[in-house]
């Protein structure tokens, strides 16, 4: 853990410390806020995270000539399944 | 998954793994495939172990390929979902749709792949290089 300096607009970051204190009660949390608002543009640390709550085996990362590409039963277009995803969605929102 | 259009996507991912393109798509995504492997499970396209075997192997080629910096996944931000909203009502399509071409436009994409035609179209719109992943492989194969 470093300490690091930013420029930061005045008015911005009162509002940010603010809310921060409106959530926790204290600005002790604020750096593990602006912390976890890196994290999330940078996606790579929580997509692990993420990856780990989900139960999936991430031991090893794999080479690209360790893929090995599993072969549906049935002749399948992931696209299709999307758009079909995405229709019912957009359906149950019509009504 | 070998199925339509796996040849082009495995070639693409080949290209990224030797650096030669930067790959990006919506953390949005990731859901879609996790609901597109549950549907083939459900469905009995695949079984308990190939469901496994395909999630971990998109999630470990994921994180590989971020870790070398030539995959990029979308964070969805307040930005980029108002922007999203724009594509919904500009061209009357679903969110998830939006967030596609919001994303392709935030990173000034050079190609955008999809297997939706509808999808392509809304892109040419949008000025943007389209291919068809499932009926355009040559086409992209060329490119690469």
């Amino acid at each position: 853990m470093g300490k690091v300096s930013v420029y930061i607009d005045e008015e911005l970051w009162k509002k940010f410390k603010k809310m921060i204190v409106q959530r926790t009660g204290d600005t002790r949390s604020l750096s593990r806020e602006v912390q976890t608002l890196i994290e999330e543009t940078i996606v790579e640390k929580t997509l692990l995270d993420a990856f780990k709550r989900l139960g999936l085996n991430l031991e090893k990362l794999p080479s690209f000539g360790d893929i090995k590409l599993v072969v549906p039963t049935e002749p399948t277009s992931s696209g299709r399944i999307v758009r079909e995803m995405r229709g019912k969605r957009a359906e149950s929102i019509s009504g | 998954m070998k199925e339509a259009g796996s040849d082009s996507i495995k070639a693409v991912y080949k290209k990224a793994d030797a650096s030669g393109v930067l790959l990006a798509f919506s953390l949005w995504n990731i859901g879609e495939v996790l609901g597109t492997l549950d549907s083939y499970m459900k469905r009995k396209w695949i079984d308990e172990d190939g469901f496994a075997s395909a999630l971990d192997s998109f999630a470990g080629e994921t994180l590989r390929l971020a870790k070398l910096m030539t995959l990029e996944v979308v964070p969805l931000t307040f930005d980029l979902l108002s922007e999203a909203w724009k594509v919904v009502l500009q061209y009357h399509v679903y969110e998830a749709d939006a967030i596609q071409i919001a994303s392709a436009r935030s990173l000034d994409a050079d190609i955008f792949l999809s297997a939706d035609q509808k999808l392509l179209e809304v892109a040419a719109r949008e000025n943007m290089h389209g291919i068809n992943v499932e009926s355009e492989e040559e086409k992209l194969l060329r490119m690469l």
